[in-house]
């Protein structure tokens, strides 16, 4: 970013601060409204039973995936990954529906009404994964992207950690539409004017600093995004199962995500913001292999101090426990933000974000969310966590076999 | 160097018997919280943090109690002195303190019949002992302490210069030309190594290991200051143009880098941080270069050489 501003290219840093703008928000919006605040409009707005709305949520994920995969086929099939200005106006136009959305929550009664919103959701969310994803390529070189992932994820999560004192749905829709409306704006300008700025940034998808992402190689394509896949789908699926279940435990909330005191929640975003800026600096300089041996690590020490923790049921949490996850979150935030557009080309990238993102995210939420459900009913809290924790611990554990018996990734081919 | 690995082995497994030597060694009876009553005699001093204790009647406690916060009703026979600092104390009416009982602050409830051997006392009327008071170190002994530090840390460099040139030099070479690589896994291998030695020493059993983990994270982190240490001495040494004997080289550097740490380290707000920022420096490049075993290269360089 230095170097851009050294050279003032301001069109390049222009297009990094759209994107990481962008994202934040988009990101910031799924966080707040699609993952805390739909299940308490569901349950105390409506007054579904939470098994009714889990459930519902389920259904969300899962069509949400489908529609990701079918956009970005679809975007791959007309071409359009290479051409900026429709990715604007499509942009623009989920923005839209977004605002419509949120805007019409009061009028939604009884859960055909919460299903056929949920659809919609669904809709918006599902176009706007491939579209959004799929322009990196044209805003952020092969170099940068790591840093872009950093600012991304630590904007979202410090802006959903210290302004969301009460998850409740109204607190998070009044803020959504704030945001939308001014995102809306800001899109709608972008997508139907006609600028220097704008034409630049087009064109970058074709300059190689942007065009070819550092983890592709010749003819194995394929392979590496179903690994990369399956693993980011781990580390969801442990994250999610394991956040889902404390998530209805009130000591561990109100004394950390949830606190009253706002020290505690700046705390947490502050190890959000470092986990971030470390992930960042990471995945620019590693491989990909540590940073996913750190994740599973540190979410596997997470849960086990949280048994730890739940066996000698003391009556006050550590602050350590949620900082630790924090950080194992954040990291692979800037990971799952990054890596899609790092297995692509301008042509590909739209396929690949929505295989991956809705794959392994989407996916990953909906066998969690049912699985919490029903664990939820049999299990204790402390056998819920234990599990979660093996589970980690095997993933971290197959990850190092897996360095320890494979041959290390060999650099790229020039093409 | 066969004889290395077991030697290491024997120093490491020997660490094990540690946690069987308990006799003979000062025991205590940690209360955190929660509700506990004794109801068999205690050979050991009792510190209560938080909860409730209760030591009934015809039991006794062979030790001292300190008590610094939640309940402790006695009435049962202390043998030591008790220190009662904040919370809430009864002795019922079979209650015996052999020793002392010393009352910070805290709400006392005694029963006339309940005894107390020694004596009592109250308020600023603890008797503490003589220890020195703490003051400020001067600039001189400051000075002094850095120069003995960073005279026997050079010697440390100098005899790893000597025989370990290659991998002294790597850390150095990751610490200077990475430094924000090795500044962000510094970060995690302080915060995610601490927290998992502190989860470690949870389960008791592993106290050794904890032990041995915060041993080698310091080692780690002293490799990491001789590396960088030496490395800057390097380009100051390149800047003079003079000549100089790596091993007086290495020991040189270390005493300026020492002297160097210690004067950023005393800038108002800041210091601490730069100095914290340096150990992080040094420990992520000797976790990246394995001890300085293999040289780092980041990533992106390799990916994107062509």
């Amino acid at each position: 970013m230095l170097e851009t501003l050294k050279t003032r290219n301001w069109p390049r840093l222009f297009g990094y601060i759209l994107f990481i703008g962008m994202m934040a928000a988009g990101y910031y919006y799924n966080l707040t409204f699609v993952q805390l605040g739909l299940e308490d409009f569901g349950t105390r707005l409506l007054g579904l039973s939470p098994s009714a709305v889990a459930r519902d949520m389920a259904c969300l994920a899962l069509l949400t995936c489908l529609i990701a995969i079918a956009f970005g086929w679809w975007i791959q099939k007309q071409g359009w990954g290479r051409r900026f200005r429709v990715k604007l106006r499509l942009s623009f136009g989920v923005v839209l529906a977004q605002i419509l959305l949120t805007f019409i929550c009061p009028f939604v009664t009884g859960e055909p009404g919460f299903l056929v919103w949920l659809a919609g959701v669904s809709v918006a969310l599902g176009v706007g994964v491939p579209v959004m994803f799929s322009m990196t390529v044209d805003l952020i070189p092969v170099r940068m992207r790591g840093g872009a992932a950093a600012l991304v994820t630590a904007c979202a999560y410090f802006a959903a950690e210290t302004l969301s004192s009460e998850w409740t749905f109204e607190a998070f829709r009044r803020q959504s539409l704030l945001m939308l409306a001014g995102g809306a704006l800001g899109m709608g300008i972008l997508a139907f004017i006609h600028h220097p700025w704008l034409d630049a940034l087009a064109r970058q998808h074709e300059h190689p600093a942007f065009a070819r992402g550092r983890f592709l190689r010749a003819g194995r394509r394929d392979r590496r995004l179903l690994g990369l896949i399956l693993i980011m789908f781990s580390i969801y699926f442990v994250d999610s199962l394991g956040f889902l279940r404390l998530l209805k435990t009130p000591l561990y909330m109100t004394g950390s995500w949830q606190s009253p005191d706002f020290e505690v929640r700046l705390f947490i975003a502050g190890a959000h913001v470092l986990g971030a800026l470390v992930a960042g600096v990471l995945y620019s300089s590693l491989h990909e292999r540590p940073l996913f041996l750190w994740i599973f690590g540190i979410f596997a020490l997470t849960h086990l101090q949280y048994s730890f923790h739940i066996r000698t049921e003391a009556a006050n949490t550590v602050l350590s426990m949620p900082m630790l996850y924090a950080l194992a979150v954040s990291l692979y935030t800037v990971v799952n933000f990054a890596i899609w557009a790092d297995l692509s080309t301008p042509d590909t990238i739209s396929l690949n974000s929505a295989l991956g993102v809705a794959l392994s995210g989407w996916t990953a939420t909906f066998l969690s969310t049912a699985l919490a459900i029903a664990w939820g009913e049999r299990l204790s809290l402390e056998r819920h966590i234990q599990v979660v924790d093996s589970l980690a611990m095997l993933f971290f554990l197959a990850m190092v076999a897996l360095a320890y018996f494979s041959p290390a990734p060999k650099p790229i081919e020039a093409s | 160097m066969k004889r290395f690995p077991l030697t290491f082995l024997v120093a490491f497994l020997s660490l094990f018997l540690a946690a069987c030597g308990s006799d003979g060694l000062y025991r205590f009876t940690l209360v955190t919280e929660g509700e506990h009553i004794l109801t068999q005699d205690l050979t050991s001093s009792l510190i209560v943090t938080d909860g409730s204790v209760t030591l009934p009647a015809g039991t006794m406690l062979d030790g001292s109690v300190h008590i610094l916060s939640g309940s402790f009703n006695v009435d049962g026979h202390i043998t030591g002195d008790v220190f009662f600092l904040n919370g809430d104390l009864t002795l019922g009416p079979s209650a015996r303190i052999g020793g002392d009982l010393n009352l910070g602050s805290g709400s006392y409830h005694p029963s006339p019949d309940s005894v107390i051997v020694g004596q009592i006392n109250t308020g600023a009327g603890i008797p503490l002992p003589d220890l020195p008071e703490k003051q400020a170190p001067t600039v001189w002994i400051l000075l002094l302490r850095t120069l003995i530090s960073g005279s026997l840390l050079g010697l440390v460099a100098t005899v790893l210069i000597r025989y370990v040139p290659g991998a002294v030099g790597r850390v150095g070479e990751a610490a200077t030309h990475h430094s924000l690589v090795s500044g962000a896994v510094g970060l995690l291998v302080g915060v995610v190594g601490i927290s998992l030695l502190v989860t470690m020493a949870y389960t008791i059993l592993l106290i050794p290991v904890t032990l041995l983990g915060f041993f080698l994270l310091g080692v780690a982190a002293l490799y990491g200051w001789i590396g960088l240490g030496i490395s800057a001495g390097r380009l100051g040494i390149r800047i003079l143009k003079r000549p100089v004997k790596p091993s007086a080289a290495a020991f040189i550097s270390m005493l300026v880098f020492m002297l160097m740490l210690e004067l950023v380290s005393s800038i108002p707000l800041i210091g601490d941080l730069l100095g914290l920022s340096v150990v992080l420096i040094g420990l992520g490049a000797v976790a990246l270069t394995r001890f300085g075993l293999r040289r780092f290269t980041p990533a992106a360089n390799q990916n994107l050489s062509t």
